[in-house]
Parts: structure tokens; sequence; C-alpha cells
């Protein structure tokens, strides 16, 4: 965010607030708890939120990697060949397409309860715009670039890591920036239905709360896991200027 | 002798280039005039052998083969230096101490580890003649070269290829868009039109390099005439 947009962003959070808070008087805490009550429960809850967001944290980060690895690795193949792209193709749609509830129960099944069925559930949800992204973007160079290097006679290979890597980076860390609030949604689904109390999970808690009528709790860790997903997108923003911001854009 | 017989490139269906004959010279700079899309760049991406012909033959290519293209084609995360050490990566044989050199003949000393977003337009199309000039081409091909350039810098650019065709005797084609320059700079000027490409007209400059304006003048006469 450019400093001059923050005071806005600050004012927009802070009407907000005070019109939650104005609903939430007259609605009652069952329905809708206070901003009081939830950074109460933040605040008292803290042992048992820390440990949840650890574990969503980890499942999210660990699924959106493998989804990065994957998305990548499949886009690079797709370059090569033609028919790997053509084979690729109804997997990956099947992947974007798949509700993640309805198979999140099947992957109880063959995983057991714990950390692997989020992973999972977070991989898929994060798996297709950084394979969109990679696709594209090894698309990316500008036609006499890629001319340059069939002048010197470059392999495929050679272009593929001298040239279209580097060139697929910008457009791959603006699906990864994507990717990374989709791999928290995959996450807190799959614990939805694949985690219990042991360890406590950010999905869990959430559906435990709004059930046990602890409305309060339910906000706070839905205020986590959107500080997850906001810090996770932090991370990779942090990358990409490290990585490409020396060159790119600026 | 470089020469284009019966190419014919349709990419997509378009029929850009259709049975298109051509000689040069060996050792000669040949400009190629003509209006914005007429395949003036196809023809020089055929002539160098980066696409593939739909029909016909191009024989007599050399095995070096320099080529500055329309935009400088450098590679945005690489310093001066390392797109220069591009084409020996990628297994061009260049000479020990090359890069330096082709830095210094360009005047771009000071700005080797710069990035090219640190460049000015007309540096970075130094950079790209640096790098078409490192493997001391047999053939040369420059898409537009000084386009984008302020008098001076186009000047110095113009002389630097000048000074490069004399001392590789290269044989050089040159596209562009000023009469003037075509003038100044060759042996032989097509004028051509397309697509599919055609030539309009084909004039021969026997006047020696550096051209005098009168000189010039008197060649952008004939070339508006013809
Ligand atoms: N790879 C391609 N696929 C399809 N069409 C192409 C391709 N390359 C060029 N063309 C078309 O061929 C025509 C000639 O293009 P080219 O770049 O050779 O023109 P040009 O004479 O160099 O023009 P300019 O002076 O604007 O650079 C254009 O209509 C262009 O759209
Ligand atoms: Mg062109």
């Amino acid at each position: 965010m450019k400093r001059a947009s923050w005071p806005v962003a600050l004012v927009s959070v802070g009407v907000g607030v005070a019109g939650w808070w104005l609903v939430a008087d007259r609605a009652g805490p069952l329905l809708l708890p206070r901003p009081d009550a939830v950074a109460l429960a933040l605040w008292s809850e803290r042992t048992r939120l820390a440990s949840a967001l650890y574990q969503t944290g980890v499942a999210s980060l660990a699924g959106l990697v493998s989804a990065a690895a994957l998305g990548v690795f499949a886009a690079a193949v797709s370059w090569f060949s033609p028919t790997a792209r053509l084979s690729l193709r109804p997997w990956t749609v099947l992947v974007q397409v798949v509700p993640i509830v309805a198979i999140a129960p099947m992957l109880v099944v063959w995983l057991g309860y714990g950390r692997g069925v989020a992973t999972v559930t977070a991989a898929i949800a994060a798996f297709y715009p950084v394979y969109s992204a990679a696709e594209t973007g090894l698309a990316a160079p500008a036609r006499d670039l890629v001319d340059l290097f069939r002048l010197y006679g470059a392999s495929r290979w050679q272009e593929l890591f001298r040239l279209r890597a580097w060139a697929a980076l910008p457009a791959l860390f603006s699906g990864l920036r994507t990717a990374a609030g989709l791999a928290v949604i995959g996450a807190i689904v799959g614990e939805f239905i694949g985690s219990n109390n042991a360890p406590p999970t950010l999905g869990y808690t959430v559906l435990f709360a709004s059930r046990g009528a602890r409305a309060d709790l339910a906000f706070a860790a839905v205020i986590a896991a959107g500080g997850l997903a906001l810090a996770l997108g932090a991370g990779i923003v942090w990358l990409e200027r490290r990585l490409i911001g020396r060159w790119y854009g600026g | 002798m470089l020469t284009v017989a019966g190419a014919c490139w349709r990419p997509d269906g378009a029929s850009i280039i259709e049975g298109f004959d051509l000689s040069l010279e060996p050792g000669r700079v040949t400009a190629v005039l003509g209006p914005s899309g007429c395949g003036k760049s196809s023809l020089l991406r055929l002539l160098a052998g980066v696409r593939a012909l739909d029909g016909g033959s191009i024989t007599g290519r050399a095995a070096r083969v320099g080529f500055v293209f329309q935009d400088p084609a450098l590679l945005p995360w690489r310093s001066v230096r390392q797109n220069l050490a591009l084409p020996a990566e990628l297994g061009v044989v260049t000479e020990k101490g090359a890069i330096e050199a082709a830095i210094e003949a360009v005047g771009l000393g000071g700005h080797a580890d710069k990035l090219p977003s640190a460049l000015s337009g007309g540096q970075r199309m130094r950079v790209s003649l640096a790098r078409a000039l490192l493997t001391r081409p047999e053939l040369l091909f420059l898409d537009e070269p000084f386009a984008a350039l302020d008098l001076a810098t186009r000047r110095e650019m113009q002389r630097l290829v000048l000074d490069a065709h004399a001392s590789l005797g290269c044989t050089t084609v040159l596209v562009t868009h000023d009469v003037a320059d075509a003038a100044r700079l060759a042996d032989r000027v097509l004028r051509v039109d397309g697509p599919p490409l055609r030539v309009v007209a084909d004039v021969a400059v026997s006047a020696s390099r550096p051209r005098s304006p009168d000189d010039v003048a008197t060649v952008v006469r004939a070339l508006e005439c013809a």
C-alpha cells in the first residue's frame, strides 16, 4: 500500500468497525458479537488461537509451496510438449472446478484426521492460479528475444532456463499472490472436515465455536485466518521484491 | 553470396512473403526502405534463419550472424556485461576480452554493470549493437537501429556501424524508414512494398563513404524518382 493511501484505509476500517458495533448492539451476541467481545476472545483464547493459527499456517504454506512446485513443473512440461499440454488440460480443469468440500471426506478416508487433509485441500485450491500464471509467463518473452536465442542456436533447455523462466517470474508472482489467499481458504475448508481439536485448527475452531454459540470466538478465528492470508501475501510480495524488484517495474 | 530464391513465408496463412528473389553481394551494405508492415522485419528474420521458410530457399548464409532487433532485445534482468555474455553462454565462440572491448567500442565504459532499465534508449541500442558485433559477424542485420535516437546519437551509431563494417567486411542489411540514412550508408538501396513483400526499386550507390551532403542529396533524389 502506498503511503498516501493508508489513512483512507484506516478511516474505512474505522467506519466499518463502528457500523459493526451499532448493528451488533441491536442483534445481540449470539447473532453478531460486538467488536470488543471479539477482541476479548482474541485475548482470552490466545493460546488456543495461536496453536490453531500455527496448524493452519503450516498447512496453508505447505499446500501453497506444493502447488507452486507442481504448477511450475506442469507449466514447464506443457511448454516443452504440446501433447503434454493437451493431456494435462482435463486434469488442470478438474483441479480447478472440483469442490474441495466434496473431496475432503475422501481425503479423510485416505489420510486420516490431521494436517494432511488441509495441506492437500490448500494445494488443490492454490494449484490452478499458479499453473495458469506460469503458463502465461512462459509465453511472455517478446518475439525479438526468442529470435535472439534462435539466432545463437540456443537449445530448448537454454531457452527455458535463461529466457522463459526469468521472463515468467512477474506473472508467476501475481499468480502466487492470488494462490496465497486461496491456499488459506482451502486449508480452512479442509479443516472443517478433516481436523478435530487435537491439535486445534482455525477451521475446526470456527466450526466448533459457531455450533457452541461462541460467535465471539468464531469471529476471532476468522480474523486470525484473515491475518494469515495477509501475512502469506506479504511474504510473497517481499520475495517478489527481493527476486525481481531490481529489474521489473522499477 | 547470400541468395534468396522463390522464398515464401505465410504465418497463420497470411502471405507476408511470396516468391521473393534477392541476391546480396558479400561485403556490401544494402538498405531496405519501405512502409510499415510491408514485411521488412520478416525478411530479415528469414535471412538470418531464425524463422523457417514455407517455400523456396536461402543459400550462402554465414556461420556468424549478428542481428540488431527493432527493439533492443536485452534481457532486463541482466546487466550490460551479462547481456553481452549471453552469446558465449549459448555456445557462440567469442574472443577473450571481446566483451570489455565491445563495451568500450560503443562508449558504455561506465555503464557495464547497469541494468537495461537504467539506460537511455540510445544506450540500450548501443548495447544491442555491441552484442551483434561481439561475435565478429560475417552477416549483419540491422532492423531500424536508429529509429528512436536523437540526431547526435544517430550519427554516432552510424559511425559505429560503418566502422564495424569496414573492419569486419561483413555483408550488411539495414532496414530503415529514413531515405537520407539509406543514402548515407548503403551501397545499394532497395525500396520495397507489401505484403506480400516486393522490390519496387533497386538503386546502386557508388559514391564512397563517408558521403558529403551533396552526395547524399543526389542519392536521395535518385531514390525519390525511382
Ligand atoms: N509471426 C507472425 N505471425 C503472423 N503475422 C506476422 C508475424 N510476423 C509478422 N507478421 C505480419 O507480417 C506483416 C509484416 O510484418 P513486419 O514486422 O515484417 O513488418 P515491417 O515491414 O518490419 O514493419 P515495421 O516498419 O512497422 O517494423 C505484418 O502485417 C505483421 O502483422
Ligand atoms: Mg519491422
